[in-house]
């Protein structure tokens, strides 16, 4: 599965140019991560690529071919403001919304809800009435409402910025399910640290225009062109650069740390 | 906040989750758009000029059992908010039933709640999103802009209680002409969202809801048999008129 974009450009009927000619490719069994500052594009283009705004221009291909009537149904979006996106009477309804327009029979739509709603720790607020959730529990319930649709698409525009440590923990769970079941995984984001946990693939994005695009390794190591674009750049890939400059450059805490320590050993093996 | 000012919030929020019911309503049936904004229309309206009781009570029944044959018990939600536009249509018309002295009046509320339960249930049957793209035939634009602000008063109503709780926090005293009430406060914020905000409340609320694609009957649904008796009732006024024809 391949998701393409082409030159795509968008304009708000305010005259506000939001993308300008953006390229662009995600594909399934990947993590695309976009990167950038407020007001680079990246939620234009997650609205784009969900099929909620038309491009003002290009062109968007899913396996080569123009979008079908029914591209809607294969997205699944979580949007900044989770509280925006509930619309069911109960934590249950809302879960159980896409599985339901799908058209999948009783068994399965409620199997889904239980099984999303027991991944985000939300069994005991089923019943519960979304408008009585705090803001962190509506994201979880925005993400079970995913994880119910299982769409071949998923997109996720800063969906960590209302979760707690274990929400978090649970999302990239998700999001390597998706990942391992080889969907197309698109997230946007300001967080260099965040990339460096997640993405196979990063595009860094400054004013609507992808200004780099390749390898977590490649993009997130370019510390002077992620500070060009607004970004802080990642603690990890430069903290691996200062202290082993001669190395590839690690992204993620865990294999520095491992690295580092085999460091610390050869060298006591060494003045030993 | 006092009982009157957690019953009006209460019934802010009701309101808005009757509105996102009404517009998550899939329908049964995939009728042409133009069709099902007709259909909803000659069928809202029947009873909206009716001046007898017995004919609105009887629509009000057939309605309803068509609604909950449809929506299942989602269809109580509709019923009740229903009976709570009829409620404030009564007392609007309370005065002029105490000045007139004439009960004519009460025929205004028993209209309400047969013509919106006719709609809810033609609703139900044809679905929300084809009745109101139905509209563009008329104005072009004006299902996308009537989405936009359906999902912002929707949106609005639902949230209301949190948004009076953060403006209620950041007032300070109630000194001088500085006094805000629980209505202003809601209207603020009604007002000031603004376009960009309106436009993207309507895009998150648009995820969640794809276009087309009826809503599939529940095997667990045991209301084909209110189904068979809402469809016979439809079709009962009728039988007089067969006699009419040869």
């Amino acid at each position: 599965m391949r998701l393409t974009l082409k030159n795509v450009a968008y304009i708000y009927p305010d005259g506000t140019v939001a993308l300008r000619g953006v390229d662009l490719e995600a594909k399934g069994g990947e993590i695309t991560f976009l990167l950038g500052e407020n007001g680079s594009g990246k939620t234009t283009l997650m609205l784009i690529v969900a099929g909620l705004l038309d491009p003002t221009g290009g062109r968007i291909l899913l396996d080569d071919a123009p979008l079908g009537r029914d591209y809607r149904r294969s997205c699944g979006i979580m949007l900044q403001d989770p509280r925006d996106q509930l619309i069911g009477s109960s934590v249950w309804e809302d879960v159980s919304l896409a599985p339901k327009q799908l058209g999948l029979d009783d068994d399965t739509v409620e199997e889904r809800t239980r099984e999303a709603l027991r991944f985000f720790g939300l069994e005991e607020l089923s019943y519960k009435s979304p408008l009585r959730l705090s803001r962190g529990q509506a994201a979880r319930v925005v993400l079970a409402g995913l994880l119910a649709h299982d769409p071949d698409i998923l997109l996720l525009d800063e969906p960590w910025t209302s979760l707690d440590e274990d929400g978090v923990r649970r999302l990239l769970e998700m999001v390597r399910m998706f990942r391992e079941k080889g969907r197309i995984v698109i997230i946007s984001s300001q967080n260099s640290d965040m990339a460096c946990e997640v993405a196979d693939m990063v595009h860094l994005m400054k004013r609507g225009e992808i200004v780099v695009s390749g390898t977590a390794g490649e993009v997130l190591s370019r510390v002077d062109l992620m500070r060009e674009a607004g970004i802080r750049p990642a603690i990890v890939p430069l903290i691996s650069r200062v202290l082993l400059p001669s190395d590839p450059v690690e992204l993620k805490l865990e294999s520095l740390l491992n690295r580092l320590k085999r460091c610390f050993q050869s060298d006591e093996a060494g003045s030993g | 906040m006092n009982w009157a000012g957690r019953a009006f919030i209460d019934l802010m929020e009701s309101l808005g989750e009757w509105v996102d019911s009404f517009e998550i309503l899939r329908g049964r049936i995939a009728a042409p758009p133009s069709l099902s904004f007709l259909m909803a229309l000659i069928l809202a309206s029947i009873p909206s000029f009716s001046h007898s009781i017995i004919q609105l009570a009887y629509v009000s029944i057939v309605a309803a059992l068509w609604g909950f044959a449809l929506a299942g018990p989602r269809w109580i939600r509709f019923v009740r908010m229903s009976v709570v536009w009829a409620g404030f249509t009564l007392a609007i018309m309370i005065p002029k039933i105490v000045l007139t002295g004439s009960l004519d009046p009460l025929l205004v509320p028993i209209r309400v709640i047969s013509s919106l339960l006719t709609l809810e249930a033609t609703a139900a049957l044809l679905g929300t999103e084809s009745m109101v793209r139905g509209l563009g035939f008329l104005v072009p634009r004006l299902p996308e802009s009537l989405n936009v602000m359906i999902g912002q008063i929707s949106h609005y109503l639902r949230n209301m209680g949190w948004l009076i709780l953060a403006k209620g926090s950041r007032v300070i005293g109630e000194g001088g002409s500085l006094r805000y009430g629980v209505l202003s406060l809601a209207t603020s914020e009604l007002l000031d969202g603004g376009r960009d905000r309106a436009f993207l409340v309507a895009l998150a609320r648009r995820s969640r809801i794809w276009d087309g694609g009826c809503e599939r009957a529940s095997r667990r649904d045991r209301s084909n048999i209110t189904l068979i008796i809402a469809f016979i009732l439809s079709f009962l006024p009728a039988v007089p008129l067969m006699g009419w024809f040869p």
